[in-house]
């Protein structure tokens, strides 16, 4: 026979209740006389704190409030320790019937104990939990036999007890006598009801619950006959408060049940099942039901909210717009009105959000949300024709906006939604009026906020922000976009600011029908860095799907779209320690609708400057980057401040206004706003490009144009900043070297910006780049290796600028001495032959034309630029011209600073030369005239003409040409060269150059007669081969190898020519093979070179008399100079140490080039340092 | 056992000491010796405490003097030094070694701050004189840290601003060191006072017992017994006999000894208020002297009668002013008067009347003196107004609204800070000052409103109006310190400790530097990384439709 325990020893308590045994003084009647504060006072409980106590306190709790009940109803409230534990079983009921509603879990966990546990600790060797043990399963035991249970059939009721855990922490169990019980004071838990009441927090009795947890208990109940049965004092509760309920509702559904109907309200709840385990009563016998979680209706009262928004955005769940103290009592919220002081904040991401005061998962967004807590002020009015601000007097804002916004809203709403008011005092008032469902779609949530002049910590009230200012400066490039997507490629932004500020942006693209918005990656570098001793900090973005891979290849990507509707920016000022959100809305306008046209674009990359040329609309024009003219210009490049009232064009739209420093950075490392005719940076321009002091351009990929390198426009106009701006010249050489792969890397930097900035000029104008002709010119002395650079460099933009495929059918080389053919205004009639000799920097491409077709091309590594470069092997400054004239320079340039800091600068820089001092010195006319006069140095200026003329003469004849040309065509910037040699503008004066030229081929051809021969040079040589090559490129492309077809080289022999397509020929040609001791070419050459010197010291000095006519020094002695210069065993060193180079550096194999200027360069380089020299006077005198 | 005996004996031998004392000597001659010695002692110690206090109380006064010279010159001079003669210091007049009394004949008595110097002085000297009325009183320890806490010393002398000043809290600590010193002084003028009396008393009068000589006799009547034991057996049972003989004769002895000691009381005091005559009226009946209590009832009524008539009369804050001084009045009353010998509330009264007369003159004096806070107020409303400063400000530099704004939110915090009551003395000089803070101020605004920073001019050399800021900012390269004459015209320097602008102005010297500034190449270093200006005169600028142009080029060089 079971029995209870007694303190007393040997006595057997009678298994009839926990009080009745013999003497006890607190038998039934006894407890019924002991008076308890009901309703009044809390009194702690002070039983001893075992499990069964425990289940028996809560049974007692209801049966003392039962009695009390029926003397008076309202006890059912109360704050007594029944009350409370009353509350907390309800409660875990409660919370287990709104599991799925209440969205718990991952809050809740269950464990389900046994009595089987007992089994393994009795056999523990620790006594006290073999005690324990033993003595629970005596109470478990004992308990089972309870007779209210075993009346029912129920047995062993106590064997198992489900724990219920909240947030890892156990808040109660199941018991047999209440079905929960709770470990009592201790709970503490966050989860609020649906009425937005913690649990646990305060008593609660049935009937003030929710009206479908009364509903339940009663179902339960009136469904499970041993839940009645075993909760009998529980089922009294319930009885109980249905008689006091408020709702209708819950006395029809206890009439029903009491009817006998509630098998089919059972169907409305389903078994609560936490992680796959189920919670049940009495050992498992009756499960524990709770209400089905029903979503969609959930969500779609909050979608009737009258708080929601109206967007034109089509989102599945517009959020609601919710402020504190707006409830708009005529509208409804959920189903009510939106409480009073209810507190609108959440820490949660909007999409996770529960509605304020509910227990429902829905977006909701307030003033935070939406609004900036500050505002950003700039130092300039923003250019609101570009980037968009309310109409007013405000101007000189950044919308505070946050990204959050345009999650739910389009640009375009914001345009309607924001307005910007100054006030009195100078305040900013910033006003959202968020348009909501309520009042038939015709409500607002205002959502507005008051900035003013003031620090930011002084902020306490949320209707007020602070105006922090910033030096923010801003600009985008290009700032169009396109109809054809795949152009709409490339976009770089300029990002300028002082210390003391960090900024961030986002560019975004919109999306109609998600809470979100598109984010468009750009790759930020910044290149004045801040721990850089630069008062302003400069960062420039990438936005682009063309990159270069992993093996340092172009390439593009068609379907990631990088077009972007705003910005949204993030200042970090440091001093006020202040975060600033706003955004920028750039207007773009409309994307331009391309049409294929008529359109070319020539790219004419010289050695020392370079020219862009293009052609719409049968207009042939230098490349700019902007559109229009005057007032209406409008550059491709758009900066956030407004263009300048003041100054010259170029500069008006630039950042000199917002801070001058801005300015010199802008110029240095960016773009000038302005670059083509209407500004002072325009083409032909020099080929020079900087890179920032940080880039290791030696590294594949190491060059990202616009980022950190750039083509430095103001180079030669503004003084660039020498520590952070490294300027590299003669780009366009050296890129052969494997060794050298900066030179490649720089190149491929400069042509890219060119070839980028023209096809956005087609772009602008309306033209699809796929159908431009895309024109480079090459020198057809370009060895093999070179040209193979060049072309995969060409190939490589084209593709991913132009064609966006790979055909390269639009893209055509040309040799740069043909195309110049095509810019002159006369034509040349028919059997006709006209010659071209384009002098440039590095190279002279001779051509010749018989019937407007080319029939003899070549070309010689000797131009303009072989007059003054320097030989010696360390100074790169080595040159007589240069030592002569940088100090007469230096006294024209006077007190200018500027001047004379320039000259230094390129002298001082690590990658300029002396041809870049003198081609700096050729911008002062003072330095050409002086030239014109130098009576020294103009023998080496004839040496230099003749040369070239004599060879190309000599090249002529080796053709077998049958006709001589009458006329001669001289382009290139080389060609300036002959002005000066000339003396005079007019090369066809009488005893001027066309007599020499005439001379010389007399002399070549061995005519008894000089034939006429006209010299024909364009007013600007430069820009005769890329406009020549845009006039031309129909012809051409009518047959675009004709002149390699017919492209010669020339040993440098009298009779060496070999065509450059004769395989058979050119295998003898061979650079190892010349410096065979059995190969006497070199000897040939030599020969040559000496007859040329000896002709023009013994014969044509005087036939053409160079000292009269052409101001050569009459003290010149002739004799001496020719047997300086007919040293046959230098030249011949000369030609071997050129071969060499050829080999080892350059590594080429086949000849590509004449040798016969390659000693006649080092004669020029040796006799401009004699010339400085007092060992000049041993070439003077009689 | 000894013991026990010993002390019997002792206790015997006092017994009949007391008993045969009386006895022993003739009735009349102890209260002659009474009234004779009291009589010899008083006017003995009187006429040196007479004469000795006299010298002590001449001796603190010229302490007192000497102090207030001192303490006086270091304030006075310090006022003269920060306030009067700031700007032409070889105008200050040098007080050192002079009196305070003849500081106001040596003082100009031009400017309004040199008037105000000579009102300080005469305050000075009313503190110091107001301790004269306590030298020969306890309470002049109290007194002398009065000029420290006077609202003269911490208001006009220091003043809030200056509270902080070291000069100022060196003079607050010279002057504490100094009372402390004259306290020491006063202290040891009053121990040497108090003691040369009774030394002299002990010195001079051989002849007369004084009770504490009575413990040697005592010794010896001690050391007698012990050898004379037996004899004192018999005398003892001889003096019981004896005492009990005297009892009888006690209690008649006793009744007329008390009517002799009250007429002795009556003489003694006849003698202290009537000196000349004591020898005359020693036995005379004397008129009973009022009760201490009815006296100072007496002269509390009627002090208080005066306070509200003060009270009533004058303005209550400054009637309060006064009560250190009123309560130091009242209580040297009643001390006075109870050295006095009123024999009748009549004479009290007359009494009083004399003193509340005189001291109630001496209140008035001070209180007439007295400005209450609203009086204060308008006054200052009256004396300071903005039309006052207007003249001296160009109104293109500070606008006529900012300068009203300034002197209203300057004459409100002195308003704030004036105590409940000054004298029309100290607010004149109060006043005073505050205009002179007031133009400090103003021209403070003016030199502020003058001098701009600004970044670097634009390629054109020019600048924009609106880009010009009070403080320096990150990008903050020049000053422009307008011309107060015409604010269109500016002189301009490069702020050379702007480093980082300056770097970059040498770096892009072309578009940062030659716009607004003469670089000659010889002062070029192109490997320099510090401008100097030359010469001190800076560059001008001219303003014209809200741009500043160079005018002339600031002479500059790299180095």
């Amino acid at each position: 026979m079971s029995h209870k325990l007694s303190l007393i020893p040997e006595q057997n308590i009678a298994n009839n209740g926990w009080n009745a045994y013999p003497n006890n003084p607190y038998d039934e009647n006894k407890i019924q006389e002991i008076k308890d504060n009901i309703s009044k006072i809390e009194v702690p409980v002070t039983s001893i704190p075992s499990p069964f106590a425990q289940m028996h306190l809560f049974e007692t709790s209801f049966t003392f409030i039962n009695k009390a009940f029926v003397d008076d109803s309202s006890v059912l409230r109360g704050k007594t320790s029944y009350h409370k534990y009353i509350s907390q079983c309800l409660d875990v009921f409660e919370i287990l019937f709104s599991y799925e509603t209440l969205k718990l879990q991952d809050r809740i966990e269950i464990q389900l104990w046994k009595k089987e546990e007992l089994t393994a600790l009795i056999k523990d060797k620790n006594v006290g939990l073999k005690t324990f043990a033993e003595t629970l399963k005596i109470f478990i035991t004992n308990y089972n036999n309870d007779r209210r249970f075993v009346n029912q059939g129920i047995s062993n009721a106590f064997d198992e007890c489900i724990l219920i855990y909240i947030d890892n922490t156990i808040v109660a169990g199941t018991s047999p006598y209440t079905g929960f019980f709770t470990t009592g004071d201790s709970v503490l838990v966050t989860i609020s009801d649906k009425q937005n009441r913690k649990f646990f927090s305060t008593n609660k009795a049935l009937y003030e619950r929710e009206e479908d947890f009364q509903k339940y208990m009663n179902v339960l109940f009136a469904t499970e006959p041993e839940v009645a049965q075993s909760f009998k004092e529980l089922q009294t509760y319930i009885k109980n408060n249905n008689t006091i309920t408020a709702s209708d509702d819950v006395r029809k559904l206890v009439g029903e049940l009491e009817r006998g109907n509630a098998t089919e309200l059972v169907r409305d709840y389903r078994i609560l099942e936490i992680n796959n385990e189920e919670i049940s009563f009495l050992s498992g016998r009756v499960p524990f039901l709770c209400e089905k979680f029903n979503s969609i209706n959930e969500q779609q009262i909050a979608k009737n909210s009258d708080f929601v928004i109206k967007t034109s955005k089509r989102l599945e769940r517009p959020p609601l717009a919710l402020l504190e103290g707006v409830t708009k009592k005529r509208w409804t919220y959920l189903d009510n009105t939106f409480p009073e002081n209810c507190i609108v904040r959440s820490t949660a991401s909007i999409e996770d959000r529960k509605l304020p005061e509910s227990v429902i998962e829905y977006p909701w967004i307030t003033r935070d949300d939406v609004l900036s807590k500050h505002l950003i002020q700039l130092e300039y009015n923003v250019n609101i024709d570009k980037y968009w601000l309310p109409q007013g007097p405000v101007k000189n804002i950044i919308l505070p906006v946050t990204p959050t916004y345009f999650n739910y809203f389009t640009i375009e709403d914001l345009k309607k939604q924001i307005t910007v008011e100054k006030l009195n005092l100078g305040a900013i008032l910033i006003t959202l009026d968020i348009p909501v469902q309520g009042d038939n779609g015709r409500g607002t949530i205002k959502f507005e906020r008051t900035y003013d002049f003031v620090a930011p910590e002084t902020i306490d009230n949320p209707d007020y922000g602070a105006v922090v200012k910033s030096s923010l400066a801003f600009g985008i490039y290009p700032f169009f976009k396109v109809s054809d997507p795949v152009f709409n490629d490339r976009y770089k932004a300029l990002s300028f600011h002082l210390k003391g500020e960090e900024i961030d942006y986002q560019f975004f693209r919109e999306e109609n029908t998600i809470p979100t918005i598109a984010k468009v990656e750009a790759h930020s570098h910044s290149r004045t860095r801040k721990d850089e001793g630069y008062p302003s900090i400069s960062t420039y973005l990438d936005i682009t799907n063309i990159t270069y891979n992993e093996q340092g290849e172009l390439t593009f990507n068609s379907n990631r779209d990088i077009t972007f509707d705003g910005i949204t920016v993030t200042v970090k000022n440091l001093d006020e320690n202040t975060t600033l959100d706003g955004c920028l809305l750039p207007l773009m306008g409309e994307p331009r609708q391309l049409i294929d046209g008529d359109t070319s674009i020539a790219f004419d990359i010289g050695t020392s400057n370079s020219f862009v040329a293009l052609k719409t609309a049968n207009q042939v024009e230098n490349l700019s980057n902007y559109e229009g003219k005057g007032s209406s210009m409008q550059p491709h490049f758009v900066l956030l401040n407004e263009r300048s009232s003041e100054g010259e064009d170029y500069k008006k739209n630039d950042l000199n206004e917002v801070n001058p420093i801005y300015g010199v950075v802008q110029d240095a490392e960016f773009l000038p706003s302005m670059v083509g005719d209407n500004s002072l940076f325009k083409f032909p321009i020099r080929s020079v490009i900087n890179v920032d002091n940080d880039t290791n351009a030696e590294e594949v990929n190491s060059i990202n144009i616009l980022s950190n390198a750039n083509i430095p426009f103001a180079f030669g106009h503004n003084v660039l900043r020498r520590e952070y701006d490294f300027s590299h010249s003669n780009i366009k050489w050296g890129v052969t070297d494997s060794k050298n792969q900066g030179a490649y890397n720089k190149l491929r930097g400069f042509i890219e910006q060119l070839a980028w900035m023209g096809r956005n000029k087609l772009l602008s104008e309306g033209y699809k780049p796929k159908a431009a002709n895309v024109i480079w010119f090459k020198p057809l002395s370009m060895g093999n290796k070179q040209m193979t650079v060049f072309n995969t460099i060409w190939n490589e933009l084209y593709m991913n600028y132009y064609s966006k495929s790979d055909n390269l059918s639009k893209l055509v080389s040309v040799t740069e001495s043909w195309a110049p053919y095509y810019s002159y205004d006369r034509t040349f009639g028919t059997g006709e032959v006209y010659m071209n000799l384009d002098i440039g920097g590095g190279t002279t491409d001779l051509i010749v034309f018989r019937n407007n077709k080319p029939t003899l091309t070549t070309s010689y590594r000797f131009a303009g630029n072989s007059l003054f470069e320097s030989y010696g092997s360390h100074n790169p400054f080595d040159n007589g011209f240069v030592s002569k004239y940088e100090d007469q320079m230096l006294k024209h340039f006077g007190s200018s600073v500027k001047k004379i800091e320039t000259m230094k600068y390129i002298k001082e820089s690590k990658g300029l030369q002396s041809t870049d001092l003198v081609s700096y010195f050729f911008n002062y006319s003072s330095f050409t005239k002086n030239l014109k006069l130098d009576s020294e140095f103009k023998l080496l200026f004839l040496i230099h003409n003749c040369a070239i003329f004599y060879h190309s003469m000599q090249i002529l004849k080796m053709s077998e040409v049958d006709k001589l040309p009458s006329y001669i065509g001289v382009s290139g910037n080389g060609a300036k060269l002959l002005e000066i040699t000339n003396g005079d503008k007019n090369l066809n004066r009488s005893q001027g150059m066309s007599k020499v030229v005439q001379l010389l081929t007399k002399e070549v051809f061995d005519l008894e007669e000089l034939h006429k021969i006209e010299l024909q040079i364009l007013s600007n040589p430069k820009e005769s081969t890329a406009i020549g090559g845009i006039q031309g490129i129909e012809k051409i492309k009518l047959d675009p190898t004709l002149d390699t077809e017919n492209y010669y080289i020339s040993i440098g022999t009298k009779e060496d020519l070999i065509k450059d397509t004769d395989a058979e020929s050119k295998r003898n040609l061979k650079y190892a093979d010349f410096i065979k001791e059995d190969n006497t070419k070199i000897d040939e050459v030599s020969e040559n070179i000496v007859s040329f010197f000896e002709y023009f010291f013994d014969s044509l000095w005087y036939q053409a008399d160079f000292v009269k006519n052409f101001g050569v020094d009459k003290s010149y002695n002739t004799d001496k100079l020719k047997v300086f210069f007919t040293n046959a065993s230098k030249i011949k060193n000369t030609i071997r140490e050129v071969i060499n180079h050829k080999i080892e550096v350059e590594q080429e194999s086949i000849i590509n080039d004449t040798f016969f200027f390659e000693a006649i360069k080092a004669y020029l380089y040796a006799f401009s340092k004699i010339i400085v020299s007092d060992a000049i006077n041993e070439f003077k005198g009689a | 056992m000894k013991y026990t005996y010993s002390l019997h004996i002792a206790f015997i031998s006092f017994l009949m000491l007391l008993g045969c004392s009386d006895r022993l000597e003739p009735e009349g001659s102890i209260e002659n010796t009474i009234d004779s010695n009291k009589e010899e002692i008083e006017q003995l110690g009187e006429e040196i405490f007479e004469r000795d206090s006299i010298s002590v109380v001449e001796r603190k006064k010229e302490l007192i003097i000497k102090f207030y010279d001192k303490i006086g010159y270091k304030m006075i001079d310090r006022v003269l030094t920060d306030r009067v003669y700031k700007s032409s210091p070889e105008n200050k007049i040098v007080l050192k070694s002079i009196s305070l009394n003849e500081f106001n004949s040596k003082l100009k008595n031009g400017t309004e701050s040199e008037k105000n110097v000579k009102l300080y002085v005469k305050s000075l000297v009313k503190y110091r004189d107001m301790l004269f009325l306590d030298l020969a009183k306890d309470s002049i320890y109290k007194g002398l840290d009065n000029i420290l806490k006077s609202r003269f010393y911490i208001d006009t002398i220091v003043g809030k601003e200056r509270i902080s000043n070291e000069l100022y809290i060196k003079l607050n600590d010279e002057i504490k060191a100094n009372i402390d010193t004259l306290k020491n002084d006063i202290e040891e003028l009053d121990l040497k006072g108090n003691q040369k009396p009774l030394e002299n008393l002990v010195k001079e009068e051989n002849g007369i017992t004084i009770p504490d000589e009575g413990k040697n006799k005592f010794k010896k009547l001690i050391e007698f017994i012990k050898k004379q034991g037996l004899l004192f057996l018999i005398l003892l049972l001889v003096s019981i006999i004896l005492n009990i003989l005297q009892y009888i004769f006690y209690k008649k002895k006793r009744r007329q000894l008390n009517s002799k000691l009250s007429k002795a009381t009556e003489k003694l005091a006849s003698i202290k208020t009537k000196p000349e005559n004591k020898s005359d009226d020693v036995f005379k009946p004397k008129p009973s002297k009022l009760s201490d209590h009815i006296v100072k009832n007496k002269i509390e009524n009627a002090y208080e009668t005066m306070h509200k008539t003060l009270l009533h009369n004058y303005h209550r804050n400054c009637v309060e002013d006064q009560e250190v001084t009123y309560n130091t009045l009242l209580s040297d009353t009643i001390a006075s008067a109870r050295s006095e010998r009123f024999t009748s509330e009549q004479e009290l009264t007359s009494y009083i009347s004399k003193q509340i007369q005189k001291h109630r003159a001496l209140l008035e004096s001070d209180i007439q003196e007295c400005v209450s806070q609203d009086v204060a107020i308008q006054q200052i409303h009256a004396r300071i107004t903005t039309e006052d400063f207007l003249p001296t400000i160009n109104t293109a530099i500070i606008p006529e609204s900012e300068v009203r704004a300034k002197v209203q939110l300057l004459r409100q915090n002195l308003i704030n800070e004036l105590p409940l009551t000054t004298t029309q003395e100290v607010l004149s000089g109060i006043i005073n000052d505050f205009k002179q803070s007031i133009e400090t101020h103003l021209h403070k605004m003016l030199q502020e409103n003058l001098v701009f920073y600004f970044p670097f001019a634009d390629v054109r050399g020019a600048l924009s109006d609106e880009k010009k800021s009070k403080t320096k900012a990150r990008d903050s390269a020049l000053q422009l310190s307008l011309s107060p004459d015409n604010v269109t015209q500016a002189t301009f320097h490069l702020l050379l400790d702007q480093e980082q602008m300056m770097q970059a102005g040498i770096m892009s010297y072309d578009s940062l530097l030659l716009p607004i500034c003469e670089l000659k190449p010889e002062n070029f270093n192109s490997s320099g990384t510090r401008i100097e200006e030359i010469g001190t005169q800076g560059g001008t600028m001219t303003l014209e439709d809200g741009k500043w142009r160079v005018k002339d080029k600031l002479p500059i060089k790299i180095v």
